[in-house]
């Protein structure tokens, strides 16, 4: 710990001194490069030529520097003198550069060679002395700097320049041992003209060269520009897709492409899939069931098909992708989520299938009603006719029984009709839905049996919890009503009917009511049957046969069902019931307040 | 033929259209013996001999069958087909006599091989009538197939 604290202040003092002097490196550094660096311009041609004239005046600056430091050691005061000229004007050529004044620069720098040139000829051997070839030099770096025009009036100084210093040889001003003649000076001219053409000319092409690698550099950077736009006009396309994934693959099965807002609803991410293929990324069951279709729609196949995955259906549209050689380059897999469309098929089939339900109830309804209401018509018809001829016959006693006869049909025919109203009602519940112990429902619809449950002597047994159940509190007392006078109706003469209500699975949310007889039984063939309109197992049995009837559409109505399990003749029945429990959430109950019958019930 | 009493299996729920059928039919003084069931699983076993009639002697072959058929257990349907699937009975003329006069009930009973099918109607006279007509035909002119 007093270690790291005595450190601390050293580091302090050591921290200044090292950044100064990598400061004063950096600076220095950062000098050398900018003198290093040619400086920029915006147009291009000129940016190529300051480069150039960049590099040669450091070239011409180095080899200045060198010559002269050559020619001092030598002793040669006049030719390092002229060096030393040369490079101060090379040195300013430099400067008019960074000031960014090119042409100038460019003059300054050639009038300083041919001048150098020029000056050491007359302090050396005039045309003939070997510094003469330094104008082939200026030649061809001219051929680099200059336009056209500028480069012949450069031309024609040097051969001026040339002229002059061969007159001067002539005259015996140089150190050279000819005579000047006009013979070397056209030969010079002979020599640097041609030069002078060759390096224009290479130059030139160089240029054309130059600007058509450009040209071209700029249509291909057009070209692939265009392309990053149109591929990126796909990549939007796929990526906005709607409901929709899109993938595309080679014939690695390798993803080429995957994309679309439905992709990340398969948990699966367009980065984790582009550039691999199935078999790296998807679990083996998936593989297995996918790789068949890939491989088709890569074999030409173009087809569709409807695949769960999850909780969501997709309809998959398998698409080959063909290039211009009429070959499967690719293969596509469109794929929508249809899940929507499929709820809403499934709730159209469900609605249809209700209706065409409710319709086929409709009309056995009124094929029974028809059948069932004749009845007694045919029977108050026909013993009128004979009450008639018993009237003329004087039989008092067939009378009797003819007119007890009519009389039981007109009865039965107001129970029927009766029973039908009740019927008609049940579908339309009479009160709002309400919670009600189940014990509550029981014990008011054996209060309504009091006198018949008396009569018979039953026995009921009632669970002692029941569930709260949720649905039309009088409707479900006659559930109980009927069932339990059902019971008692069938229960086989016996003395005292046992009859037992409790329920199953009680704290469940689907709990179990049953009804449980030890009467007569129901033969299995029978079970669905008595739940029927009117229809009766037994002709000479008491009611209408609409009792059961009612309680299934009661049933039906909360959303519940309703059968009956019993093993047969003498075995006792048990009638099993679901109802919505309020611990549960109710079922929305068809509520119809339009009772056009009021709520008074009976007719 | 030592037994020359023609014999009619009616196969009635309803006590009422029973009486008024054996009445008409007894008016006529046909000498036809009435067998009344009232529902299908009764008539089955009656023509099947089972159950309570399981002795021939207490079951003998009727003539003609008069059939309902909305009919309490099995329906007058079933019970045609039945007796028209079963080799013993189903030269039985069976005659169907109902208050439905829906078509399906004609078109399924005629499916089923029904020999007639009569429409019970409203009103004493047309129902003597029509009982007249049924004992005339049925009775006395129709020929049966020997038992």
């Amino acid at each position: 710990m007093g270690a790291s604290v005595e450190q601390l202040p050293a580091e302090r003092l050591i921290t200044p001194a090292i950044t100064l002097h990598e400061g004063l490196i950096r600076t220095m550094k950062r000098m050398l490069a900018n003198v290093l660096q040619p400086p920029r311009f915006n147009d291009e041609e000129q940016m190529r030529i300051a480069q150039i004239q960049h590099l040669m005046l450091l070239v011409c600056l180095g080899i200045a520097g060198v010559a002269t430091v050559i020619n001092i050691l030598l002793g040669r005061s006049l030719p390092a003198t002229a060096l030393l000229i040369s490079g101060g004007g090379t040195l300013i050529a430099l400067f008019l550069l960074y000031a960014r004044r090119l042409h100038l620069s460019i003059f300054v720098l050639l009038s300083v060679l041919i001048g150098l040139t020029a000056s050491l000829q007359i302090i050396g051997r005039g045309a003939h002395d070997t510094v003469t070839s330094l104008y082939a030099a200026v030649i061809v770096i001219g051929s680099l700097l200059l336009n056209r025009r500028a480069f012949i009036a450069m031309g024609i100084v040097i051969l001026l320049v040339l002229a002059a210093i061969v007159a001067a040889e002539a005259y015996g001003w140089t150190h050279s041992s000819y005579d000047g003649e006009p013979g070397d000076w056209f030969d010079l001219a002979a020599i640097l003209t041609l030069t002078a053409f060759v390096a224009r000319l290479l130059n030139e092409k160089l240029q054309h060269s130059y600007a058509l690698a450009r040209k071209s550099a700029e249509m291909l950077e057009l070209q692939a520009e265009a392309l990053r736009a149109s591929e990126e006009r796909y990549r939007i396309l796929a990526a906005n897709l709607p409901d929709s994934a899109v993938l595309i693959f080679d014939h690695d099965l390798r993803y080429m492409l995957a994309d679309g807002p439905e992709l990340a609803a398969t948990g699966y991410s367009k980065e984790a899939l582009e550039g691999r293929t199935i078999y790296e990324t998807l679990p083996p069951e998936l593989v297995q069931r996918v790789e068949g279709n890939i491989r088709a729609v890569l074999n030409g196949k173009r087809f569709t098909a409807e695949i769960p995955y999850g909780d969501r259906v997709y309809h998959y549209h398998y698409v080959p992708l063909i290039d211009s050689q009429g070959r499967v380059k690719y293969g596509m897999v469109l794929a929508r989520n249809v899940t929507a469309q499929h709820q809403a098929q499934a709730e159209r089939e469900r609605l249809i299938a209700e209706l065409e339900q409710r319709n086929a109830e409709l009309e056995r309804f009124t094929y029974t009603v028809s059948h069932d209401l004749r009845s007694p018509l045919i029977t108050i018809q026909g013993f009128l006719g004979y009450l008639e001829r018993d009237l003329q016959e004087g039989n008092t006693e067939r009378m009797q029984n003819d007119i007890q006869r009519i009389s039981a049909a007109v009865r039965k025919m107001e129970r029927l009709l009766n029973d039908l109203l009740e019927l008609s009602r049940v579908g339309r519940l009479r009160a709002e839905p309400q919670c009600v112990p189940f014990n509550v429902v029981v014990q008011e619809a054996l209060e309504l049996l009091a006198g018949r449950i008396a009569e018979r002597q039953a026995r009921i047994s009632v669970a002692e919890h029941m569930p709260v159940v949720h649905g039309d509190r009088n409707r479900l007392v006659e559930v109980v009503q009927n069932l339990v006078d059902n019971a008692i109706k069938f229960c086989d003469n016996q003395s005292m009917p046992n009859i037992e209500i409790g329920v199953i699975n009680e704290s469940s949310d689907a709990p179990l009511f049953f009804v449980r007889d030890h009467g007569i039984g129901i033969e299995p063939q029978y079970h669905e049957q008595i739940f029927g309109l009117f229809n009766k197992l037994d002709p000479h049995s008491e009611g209408t046969g609409v009792g059961l009837a009612i309680v299934r559409r009661i049933i039906d109505v909360h959303g519940g069902r309703i059968w009956v399990d019993s093993h047969g003749k003498g075995a006792g029945a048990t009638f099993y019931f679901t109802l919505p429990v309020a611990h549960t959430h109710p079922r929305e109950v068809n509520h119809d307040r339009h009772d056009a019958q009021g709520s008074s019930g009976g007719g | 033929m030592t037994d020359t009493t023609l014999r009619v299996l009616l196969v009635e729920d309803n006590d009422d259209h029973a009486e008024l059928i054996r009445r008409t039919l007894g008016e006529e003084q046909w000498a036809a013996h009435i067998i009344h069931v009232s529902d299908g699983e009764s008539a089955l076993d009656y023509l099947h001999r089972r159950g309570a009639w399981i002795e021939p002697d207490q079951s003998p072959r009727p003539h003609v069958i008069l059939l309902d058929l909305r009919l309490p257990r099995i329906d007058g349907h079933d019970v045609l087909k039945s007796i028209k699937q079963s080799a013993d009975l189903r030269r039985i003329p069976v005659v169907v006599l109902t208050t439905s006069s829906a078509e399906r009930d004609v078109i399924r009973a005629y499916d089923a091989h029904a020999n007639s099918y009569l429409v019970k109607p409203f009103g004493f006279e047309e129902f003597r009538d029509l009982m007249r007509d049924v004992g005339d035909y049925w009775l006395t002119r129709n020929t049966v197939a020997p038992a």
